[in-house]
Parts: structure tokens; C-alpha cells; sequence
């Protein structure tokens, strides 16, 4: 394995990723940015961690997912070989876990008892809570009242493992505001509390830190295809929201002679306002503490984002990605609504998946992509999480109302 | 050369004066109503008048002054349209130092250097960016240098004395010390920690110290007068201006001046 060797220059712990990255804070954060940072740091040398984390990882969340070879829907779209990665699988059922579980453990040796975090999807919500029930921490997630709306088991299971949600009504009342609530929140109460951020975005070192937790994805994942094929992919493909699930697999293959494509959402469509697709379209800005693409007006506001997908509604993105679309090495492409719900049908109905909306964009495009692909091609999808979250939506979405008869 | 604002500052201090620095929001709460509000501040005594650029996403702010931002918006005012706002102040004869704070993004999206350049060309003395940490100030002041703009570092009550070191390294016109931990807004108290935090600060510099966040009553301004240069208000004169709806210049002239009035009797 390759990863975080020394000549490795891009995936190392560090501040910046080219020009993008940084720690565009208020002063009153410095402090608790610096302690984290030196608290990470610690922990990589720490066998005690070490053991204590891999151990919740392979009894707790159920590690390693699996890898499986699609044979139905390589069979129906007739041209190459997927493999998807079952993040779904992982206990809450999304990837969020891995981070949520790795930081809530980074606490117990800084010694702070409160967690905050912010939820769009409410999946780094939910595992946020359950990894504060489990190592019995107080725990408050905040979350935009248009994502209350969307995603209500998400909130309900939230309150069950005894969580306080918060909710968020500035701005859009998603994602990016229930952010900007949480930072307030952790300004103020910064000496007792930890903001648990749920993907790769946010000041130095959250991306580090979060890439440090999610890379575990790409770490068995690679094992795996080799395992099963003898050779590494030609194709390795996720869905880009803040870019947690993504970087996470990504981060395997950097070195390798192998494609990456980040999927982001298209919303309506990259020509409408109404969407969620950062890298096509946005220019660099900064938002949450980093210098990253961003969604913005000519004036420097930051403009909403629009998905169908709660979790990837969001107008910033992690700043490795802006880095690794400007080098070239990650190929950054969208999927609309449609396109997801496409994705979404497909991967239910050939393998009795059924997937988050999120990683249905990345399905989605792929049913596009393949077309064009031929049968020796070898893919794995990551499946970032699992589709009951967004069963509502989906029904909404068609007209539906899942309290009448069906 | 010595900034006008510190020299206004020390001119204060030397008649044994706080010198009073209220925060308003430009574009709040109408673009006119704005201009008026300024005027009433200088009427009211003020000595330097600190202006909020409007930003969708201000971090550092409570409720009071993130629905400022948010009117102001809607008002249609951006970043150019705040500096076009500050000329018009100026033309009008009002010569009191003004201070620019605003998020680190719309200025990036203009471009730190033009905005330097726009701001010193329309009478702009300092600047404030409420999301950098104080080694970025170093880039901005690079940025800048042609200009007389002032980089105001802000120091917080849980700085160390490292970073304390680094924002006096940098600063000009005044030092801004957060009075809590926390976001803008109206506070009951101010807490007795700012004190040790401003003796901190002037170990390192000879340039004034000024304390806000949360200051909202006159026996507060009388307290941070014991062993501060100046005082920023900003929460509490904005929420007197919702309150009152009808001419906001008179409302803001009245709050500086019973401010005043009240901490000097
Ligand atoms: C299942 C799933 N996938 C992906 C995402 C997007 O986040 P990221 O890009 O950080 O992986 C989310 C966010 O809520 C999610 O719940």
C-alpha cells in the first residue's frame, strides 16, 4: 500500500492542497483548531487509539464492507464490470460513521464531553448521535428546517439515541446554514465543546482529519478488487457532496493508474440556478473556514445550492477536491435529480439495492457513462449509503404520499 | 505617518475620554435611512464609526446583526455599494475616521488589493475582517500597501500570548479585544476576564485597545473606561433602531449621545 508514503506529496496531513485549504476562522477558534490538530496528531502514534478505534470499526460499524460484484446490472447494461462498495452496509447506514465514530473518540483524549455537528441528509446526524450514546457524550446537531422536512426518520432516530436537534432557519434552512449555526455554537461554548464536522470541508485540519477517518474506504477497497480481480480498476466512482465519502476512496488510487470521477449534483440542471454543482460551476471563494470552490454571486455572496439529494445541497466543497480537479487527477462531473432517480430505480430493481440519493447520482451518471465503455472495463461505485432516509422524498417527488394506500 | 485613527483615539484618552466607536450595518435598515443613521452617530458624539459590509454567511455575528446583514441585502447593497455609500458620507463634510468590517469573501471576490485601493480612494481609514486569523493579516496588509488603510487585528479572551504577540505585530489604528466567547449581540454583563486580556495586549503594543461584542449599557462603558482606549457598540444600537422604525438618525443620535452623556457625567 502506497497511500501516505513520504513521496506522496497529496496525500499528506497538511493545511494546504495547492492554493486551496487554509484556516479562514475568527480568532476564538484558533485555539481549538490548533488542540485538535495536535490531539490527531497524537493519536495516529497511538496504539491505544489505534486498537480501541479499529476494534469499534470491525465489532461496532461492521468493517470490512463488503465488495460486490454486480452481475445483474453488469448483465443489463451489457458493457463493463461494477463493483460496488457497501458503505451502506456500515451500522447507521452511510460511510458518516467512520468519521463521526474516529472524532467522537479523538474527544475522550482531549477531554471535552460536549459534541456538536450539523446534519443535511441527517446521516452524519444520526451517526453522530449514536457514536455520543455509545461513548456516552452530550450531543446536539443542528439542522436546517428544510431538511427537518425532507428527512424526518433521520430526525426522529436522532432524538431516540438521545441527541438534541436544532433547528436551523436562516438562509436556505440547509446544509450551509446549519453550519453556520454550528460554528456559532462552538464559538461560544469552545472550551467544553467539539464540533464534530460531518465531511471533508471546514478550516485545517478538518479535511485532513476527515480523509485520516474516511480513508479506510479506499484502503479496502483496493484490497478487495485485487482480491477479487487480481488488478486494480480502470474506474473508481463517488458522489462529491462536501466530498467526505469520495476523498475517503479516492485517496487509495491517487498513485495509481487508475480514473476517478466525483460526482456532484446537478439539481434541475448545471443551466438552471437550481443546483448543487460546485466544481463545474462554481469559482474559488471562501466559505467555512476554507479557500475551495464555491457557488457564489459576482458580489461574493454565497448563493444557495439546490439537489434533490439533502446531503449533497451544499455550495461549497472540500478543498482536496478543488486541488484535485485543477491537477486534472479527478475527473469532476454532475447527475441531475432525474438522472439520481434514474440511478436510484436501477440499482433497486437489477440488484435489490436500494441506495442513499446521493451515491444514486453517481449511479446515475454511470448508466449515462457506460454506454460508451466496453466489457473488459472494470468499475467500482461506491455506494455511500443506504436509500430509507429518502423513501419520502422519492414518493413525494412522484406524486405520492407514502399515508395513503400504496 | 500615524493614523488618524489612533490619533483620535489618544486624543480621547487624553481628556480622560473612552472614545465611543458604534457599529451600524451599511444599507441598514434602508439605504437613506443609513446615511441618516451615520449622520446621527457623528451628531451624537461618536468618534470613529465602524460599518458592517453585508455577507450571507457572517459567522460571527448573533441574531441582531445577522438580520441586519440580511435586510441589507435585500436593500441591494454590496460591497461596492457600501464604499459607494461611504463617499457619500464623506461628501456630505463628515470627516470622522470610519472603519470597513466585512467577511474575508466578498473582499476576496473583488480583490484584496482593489478593495484596498476603492476603499482609501473613497475615505475608508481602516479595515476589520471578522474571519481571518491574525497571521492573514499579513497578506492583507501586503495587499494594501499602497494605501492608508488600517488592518485591525482582533484578539480573543482565549488568545494566548503567542497569538496576542502576532495580532500586535500587525496592527494599526486600534486593537479590537472580544469581549466573550462567542457571537456579536447584546450581553447583560461583560465579563472580568477582558480586563486581564486588555493589560495582556498593551504589554505588546503602544497602539489603543478597544473592547466590544456584547457591550450594550452605559455602566458597562463606564467599566471597560477603567483600562480601555475604546469601546464598540453595535448589537444594542441596531436593536434600538428596529425598535424604533421612524427616523433612525434621530434614534441613533439619541443612543450615542445618552451614551455618552451617561458614561462622562
Ligand atoms: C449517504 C451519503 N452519501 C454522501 C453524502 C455526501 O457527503 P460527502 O460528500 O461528504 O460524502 C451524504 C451526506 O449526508 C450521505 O448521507
Amino acid at each position: 500500500m502506497n497511500i501516505d508514503s513520504p513521496k506522496n506529496k497529496d496525500n499528506q496531513f497538511t493545511e494546504r492542497f495547492g492554493d486551496y485549504g487554509g484556516r479562514y476562522v475568527p480568532e476564538t477558534l484558533i485555539p481549538a483548531l490548533e488542540e485538535l490538530e495536535k490531539a490527531y496528531l497524537i493519536s495516529q502514534n497511538d496504539p491505544e487509539f489505534n486498537s480501541e478505534l479499529n476494534d469499534l470499526l470491525n465489532n461496532y460499524v461492521g468493517r470490512p464492507t463488503p465488495m460486490f460484484y454486480a452481475r445483474n446490472l453488469t448483465k443489463k447494461i451489457g458493457t463493463a464490470q461494477i463493483f460496488l462498495k457497501r458503505e451502506d452496509l456500515a451500522h447507521t447506514g452511510a460511510h458518516k460513521i467512520n468519521n463521526a465514530l474516529g472524532q467522537a473518540l479523538l474527544l475522550k483524549k482531549i477531554g471535552k464531553n460536549r459534541v456538536i455537528a450539523e446534519t443535511g441528509a441527517g446521516q452524519h446526524g444520526v451517526a453522530t448521535a449514536t457514536a455520543c450514546a455509545m461513548l456516552d457524550m452530550e450531543c446536539a446537531i443542528y439542522m436546517g428546517e428544510e431538511d427537518i422536512k425532507r428527512q424526518a426518520p433521520n430526525v426522529y432516530r436522532m432524538k431516540l439515541l438521545g441527541a438534541e436537534v436544532i433547528p436551523v432557519t436562516t438562509g436556505s434552512k440547509t446544509l450551509k446554514d446549519a453550519i453556520n449555526e454550528a460554528l456559532r455554537d462552538w464559538v461560544t461554548n469552545v472550551e467544553t465543546t467539539h464540533y464534530i464536522i460531518g465531511s471533508a470541508v471546514g478550516p485545517h485540519p478538518y479535511p485532513s482529519i476527515v480523509k485520516g477517518f474516511q480513508k479506510i474506504i479506499g484502503i479496502e477497497s483496493r484490497n478487495q478488487i485485487l482480491s477479487l480481480t487480481n488488478t486494480l480498476p480502470d474506474y473508481v466512482v463517488a458522489c462529491v457532496g462536501g466530498g467526505s465519502n469520495a476523498i475517503g476512496m479516492f485517496s487509495a488510487f491517487l498513485n495509481d493508474d487508475v480514473k476517478l470521477i466525483g460526482v456532484e449534483a446537478a439539481g434541475e440542471g448545471t443551466m438552471t440556478p437550481q443546483h448543487a454543482a460546485t466544481i463545474s460551476k462554481g469559482r474559488p471563494g471562501i466559505l467555512h473556514g476554507a479557500f475551495s470552490y464555491l457557488l457564489q454571486d459576482k458580489d461574493g455572496q454565497v448563493q444557495e445550492a439546490h439537489s434533490i439529494s439533502a446531503g449533497l445541497d451544499y455550495p461549497g466543497v472540500g478543498p482536496e477536491h478543488s486541488y484535485l480537479n485543477d491537477t486534472g487527477r479527478v475527473r469532476y462531473v454532475s447527475a441531475t435529480d432525474e438522472e439520481a432517480l434514474l440511478g436510484f430505480d436501477l440499482l433497486t430493481k437489477t440488484e435489490g439495492i436500494i441506495p442513499a440519493l446521493e451515491p444514486s447520482h453517481a449511479m446515475g451518471y454511470l448508466s449515462k457513462f457506460l454506454k460508451k465503455s466496453d466489457k473488459k472495463t472494470k468499475i467500482i461505485l461506491l455506494i455511500s449509503g443506504r436509500g430509507d432516509k429518502d423513501l419520502d422524498t422519492v414518493a413525494t417527488y412522484r406524486g405520492i404520499s407514502l399515508k395513503d394506500k400504496l | 505617518m500615524k493614523s488618524k485613527i489612533t490619533n483620535i483615539i489618544k486624543e480621547q484618552n487624553k481628556k480622560g475620554r473612552i472614545a465611543l466607536i458604534p457599529f451600524i450595518t451599511a444599507g441598514y435598515p434602508s439605504v437613506e435611512g443609513f446615511i441618516n443613521v451615520v449622520k446621527g452617530l457623528v451628531d451624537g458624539g461618536s468618534d470613529v464609526i465602524e460599518i458592517g459590509m453585508p455577507f450571507s454567511d457572517p459567522i460571527a455575528e448573533g441574531p441582531t446583526i445577522q438580520k441586519s446583514s440580511h435586510i441589507a441585502i435585500e436593500n441591494g447593497v454590496n460591497i461596492k455599494k457600501s464604499l459607494d455609500l461611504v463617499q457619500k458620507i464623506r461628501s456630505s463634510g463628515i470627516n470622522i475616521p470610519i472603519v470597513m468590517m466585512g467577511y474575508i469573501n466578498p473582499i476576496l471576490s473583488i480583490g484584496v488589493s482593489n478593495f484596498a485601493k476603492l476603499a482609501t480612494n473613497v475615505g475608508v481609514n481602516g479595515l476589520i475582517i471578522a474571519d481571518i486569523p491574525n497571521e492573514e493579516l499579513k497578506q492583507i496588509q501586503i495587499s494594501s500597501e499602497k494605501n492608508s488603510l488600517d488592518t485591525i487585528p482582533l484578539i480573543s479572551l482565549n488568545s494566548s500570548k503567542k497569538r496576542i504577540e502576532l495580532g500586535c505585530k500587525y496592527a494599526q489604528g486600534f486593537i479590537y479585544c472580544i469581549s466573550i466567547l462567542g457571537v456579536t449581540g447584546s450581553r447583560s454583563s461583560v465579563s472580568l476576564d477582558v480586563k486581564e486580556k486588555v493589560k495582556m495586549v498593551k504589554n505588546f503594543t503602544n497602539i489603543p485597545v478597544g473592547v466590544g461584542f456584547g457591550v450594550s449599557k452605559p455602566s458597562h462603558v463606564k467599566n471597560i473606561k477603567e483600562y480601555a482606549d475604546a469601546v464598540i457598540v453595535g448589537s444594542a444600537l441596531i436593536d434600538e433602531i428596529a425598535k424604533t422604525k421612524n427616523q433612525p438618525g434621530n434614534t441613533a443620535k439619541k443612543f450615542i449621545s445618552n451614551l455618552y452623556k451617561e458614561t462622562f457625567k
